[in-house]
């Protein structure tokens, strides 16, 4: 009964407003995103939970709702532009008020929070009259006039944002259960264990057209970094200036390695890629040489025992790095099952942290382009990463015979403060065996 | 169409309360009360004993105005003044309940109630029986002082709370049979107004519910105000004379012989489930024979309600008006159930007591690692202001994200202090929001952060 007097309350509220539709923060954690595409104009009309925008985060494209019915007066952000959390991104009415005060008063906020946020300051608390609510993001201290479920600010218990920060969970996929819509502790703890607030859940669908707008613009158009590119620039740049890297390339006789690969997909229901048989190898071959399977903070190196393998995964706009963990342990079936759910995974968005942080090695594989060679950038603080490349049909000599041949080359891009040449090469003569002898990676 | 509903039965802080609330949704309620509106609450229990108190602490205060360079000669009480002025509240405020009934159009039927059907009710009034139909039915008959056989009451030498906050004259000597709350708080006002008395208790600790540190801390204050307390102890017999009573005292095999003006039985309560018709509905009754109900106070037959102490679980006032909130949220169709581990329960001696979900015993039993924060009112400048740094808080939080599982509060007025934490509580706050909410300064209150801050290892005044 609480509630149904609250509604009361917010409904006669709602009969003269004017709404800031602000930038919503997708994760407690999220301070800026970039605003993909509205999917309204000025002058629409909009249902309450109707999405009007796609919203890009460092790990996902969202949607974003309009949190009540109404008539789009003013759109204030630019699509394709980053934006900052609690910008005024639309103006809502709901009567077909005057709101050209709040225009002005948006732009003015935007200005505010654009020249406060450099370098990388939180949006400051915007100042709003009482009349003209705002509904924004969860860090925002002003009212939200809508339930929680329905759009992307949410009221939420102490202890509750602090277990979602703690597992990455996108609030706005909860739905709260205490009074007025709280997310409690309780709602949080269910949608951790049911798996269905981990951030970018749900996304996928949004991705695709994503894709095509993206290509679209790639072709002439100037593209912003998505936050994504931009810890991959940052990484690698550092990455590449800060290690000096030295590479040792290796010629493989993959014949052996294909003709294995057939039969063993001769067997109902596997699906063997010559990708699996490598990370097999590799783990195997990593247990035999840890001075490579390592990791270097400028001051220590550790080794590993276990071979934890990083995968790169292509994505639209980057890459990412999910990991098979144990790898030494895992059978070639079971490395290609843990890899196949890892890249569906990413493509989803749906990867936990625990899933790509850490790792002790990391494979690059650009066969499937078919490329003859290539060095891949060491993923620190891993000290060595493998870039395979494709599966060529080559003439081989065999004995004193010319033959036609598969050729696979493999490059090891290495820390030279943590791995000599010697250490490396060593390495690739052991994978060079295993891949030639390919029987031994079924041991 | 029926004529009422609902019919709630009984007029406690359970009942009215429900009345009200259903009044307040549209709902035609009758609430049907034998006695006095406000039930034992506002008549027999929390609040004339609540005057009592104040009178005792006035007392004492006057007793002790020199420490405050304040000459007020020598105070004597006059006892029937002091019971007539805790009556005289008493009264005042089953008025009030009786003009929110009329405010709220509640149609009060006086008389006793059965129910003849699950949406009939049997109504005896003083001029004859009346039955009414109604859409639900809310129970909320409370409890009563359960009897012994080895302790005979007769309302005179050997009583219960009832008699025990109107006695004709103040007994010389007084033993109390139970150290729970109403056992403690009678103790509290008759050692404080000249009375000699005795707490005895079966269990090890007094106020056996609290976290061990705060009734041994109690136990302490009221040795040191003269009152023995015995506890581990139980009556073996009781032999009564013209003026008085004699009583053997067990404590584990050893045998104690004591001879008191008067004895105060508080130990137990038993629903009042006589009388009222279950049987013929088949409404279940649940462990120790309590009516069983679910979070929204539903009984096994729907549109049923059972509330308050007829409910069993902790019998307080505020749990019966939160039950029939539930019931009444539950009946309208917007369910609100009753969190059971968020029932603050106080008592009213001096030092008072407040406390809110897990003692530290509890808290700990099946592993669980937690952080304790305690401040003592010794470092409070407001309670040493106001002459009573006795007492501390105590608060318990979980361990992993610091949320807050328990507060246990001893001292002057600790009963005011509880809210904040109910609040916290209810909102699922963790210590970082307690040590970060400005408390004003000088209060009580600022034990509550600085205890919070303790626990974090950040406290500042100790």
């Amino acid at each position: 009964m609480r509630d149904s007097k609250l509604e009361t309350q917010n409904s006669k509220l709602k009969t003269t407003m004017i709404i800031d539709l602000t930038f919503p923060a997708m994760s407690p954690t999220m301070t800026e995103g970039t605003l993909v595409a509205w999917k309204v104009k000025a002058g629409d009309t909009v249902k309450k939970n109707q999405v009007i925008a796609e919203v890009q985060t460092d790990k996902a494209v969202a949607e974003w709702e309009s949190p009540e019915a109404g008539t789009i007066a003013a759109l204030l952000l630019e699509a394709g532009k980053p934006a900052l959390v609690n910008m005024v991104g639309a103006i809502l009415t709901t009567k077909g008020e005057d709101f050209a005060a709040a225009v002005t008063k948006g732009k003015a906020l935007n200005d505010k929070l654009k020249s406060a946020s450099a370098p990388a300051a939180p949006a400051p608390a915007p100042e709003v009259p009482a009349q003209h609510l705002v509904s924004g993001p969860m860090p925002s201290p002003v009212v939200n006039v809508s339930r929680p479920a329905a759009n992307r600010s949410y009221r939420i218990t102490p202890v509750a944002a602090k277990i979602a920060a703690a597992n990455g969970l996108d609030l706005s996929k909860v739905a709260g259960s205490g009074p007025s819509g709280r997310i409690t502790k309780a709602d949080v703890e269910k949608a951790q264990a049911a798996g269905t607030a981990k951030i970018g859940a749900g996304a996928a669908k949004a991705e695709k057209p994503k894709l095509k707008v993206l290509r679209a613009d790639a072709a002439g158009a100037t593209v912003p970094l998505s936050p994504m590119r931009t810890v991959i620039a940052q990484r690698l740049t550092q990455s590449k200036q800060q290690i000096p890297h030295f590479y040792v390339s290796q010629r493989i006789d993959a014949g052996a390695l294909a003709a294995l690969r057939e039969q063993l997909n001769l067997l109902d229901g596997v699906k063997v890629t010559v990708n699996d048989l490598i990370i097999r190898a590799c783990a195997l071959a990593l247990r035999a040489h840890p001075k490579v399977n390592a990791t270097f903070d400028g001051k220590t190196i550790t080794r590993y025992d276990s071979a934890d393998i990083s995968i790169g995964v292509a994505l639209p706009d980057g890459l990412i790095t999910p990991i098979v963990f144990k790898a030494h342990t895992l059978s070639v079936r079971q490395i290609g099952d843990a890899v196949r759910v890892l890249a569906q995974k990413a493509k989803d968005g749906k990867l936990q942290p625990s899933e790509f942080q850490g790792g002790s090695f990391t494979i690059s594989n650009l066969g499937m382009y078919g490329v003859e060679n290539f060095q891949a950038i060491v993923n620190p603080p891993q000290v060595a990463i493998l870039a395979v490349a494709g599966m060529i049909d080559e003439p081989v000599v065999r004995g004193d015979q010319v033959v036609p041949g598969k050729i696979l080359r493999v490059t090891l891009s290495a820390d030279h403060r943590a791995v000599d040449g010697a250490d490396a090469a060593e390495f690739l003569g052991t994978l060079k065996t295993l891949l030639e002898n390919p029987a031994a990676l079924l041991a | 169409m029926p004529d009422f509903d609902l019919i709630v039965i009984g007029a406690g802080p359970g009942g009215y309360v429900a009345a009200i609330k259903a009044a307040q949704h549209g709902k035609k309620v009758a609430l049907v009360e034998r006695e006095a509106l406000g039930g034992v609450c506002l008549n027999w229990g929390c609040i004339p004993t609540k005057a009592l108190l104040k009178a005792a602490e006035v007392f004492e205060l006057t007793k002790h105005a020199s420490a405050f360079g304040i000459n007020a000669g020598t105070p004597t009480v006059d006892f029937p003044k002091t019971i007539a002025y805790s009556r005289g509240i008493a009264d005042q405020m089953s008025k009030g309940v009786a003009f929110l009934m009329k405010k709220n159009k509640v149609m009060v039927l006086t008389g006793t109630a059965r129910l003849a059907a699950k949406d009939q009710v049997v109504v005896k009034h003083a001029d004859g029986e009346k039955t009414y139909s109604t859409g639900a039915i809310i129970l909320a008959t409370g409890a009563r002082p359960r009897a012994f056989p080895h302790l005979p009451i007769d309302g005179t030498l050997v009583f219960n709370a009832r008699e025990a906050m109107n006695l004709p004259k103040q007994p010389k000597s007084l033993l109390c049979i139970g150290a729970g709350a109403i056992g403690m708080e009678f103790a509290s006002f008759y050692a404080a107004i000249g009375t000699t008395v005795t707490v005895v208790e079966m269990m090890d600790q007094v106020l056996p519910i609290e976290d061990v540190e705060v009734s041994k801390f109690v136990e302490k204050a009221f040795v040191k105000k003269g009152v023995a307390i015995k506890t581990g102890t139980k009556v073996a017999a009781l032999t009564k004379q013209a003026d008085s009573v004699t009583v053997v005292l067990d404590k584990g095999g050893v045998t104690e012989s004591l001879t008191v003006d008067r004895v105060l039985v508080a130990v137990g309560m038993v629903p009042n489930v006589e009388g009222l018709g279950l049987e013929a509905v088949g409404v279940k009754l649940g462990e120790r024979g309590f009516v069983a109900t679910d979070e929204n106070a539903q009984t096994n037959i729907p549109g049923i309600y059972a509330i308050g102490d007829l409910a069993g679980r902790q019998l307080l006032a505020h749990k019966a008006s939160v039950e029939g909130e539930a019931a009444v949220a539950h009946m309208v169709g917007h369910p609100n159930p009753v969190d059971y581990t968020q029932v603050p329960g106080c008592t009213y001696c001096q030092p008072q007591v407040a406390s809110l979900g897990l003692t530290e015993a509890k808290a700990t039993a099946n592993g669980r690692q937690v952080k304790i924060g305690r401040f003592q009112f010794m470092a409070s400048g407001k309670a040493q202001a106001i002459n009573h740094p006795e007492g501390f808080v105590k608060l318990i939080f979980d361990a992993q994200h610091n949320q807050l599982i328990g507060a246990h509060l001893v001292g002057y007025d600790a009963t005011e202090m509880l809210a904040e934490l109910s609040l916290a509580m209810k909102i699922e706050c963790t210590a970082e929001e307690l040590v970060s909410t400005i408390h004003a300064h000088p209060t009580l209150s600022e034990a509550v952060m600085e205890a919070a801050a303790d626990a974090l290892g950040q406290c500042v005044h100790q």
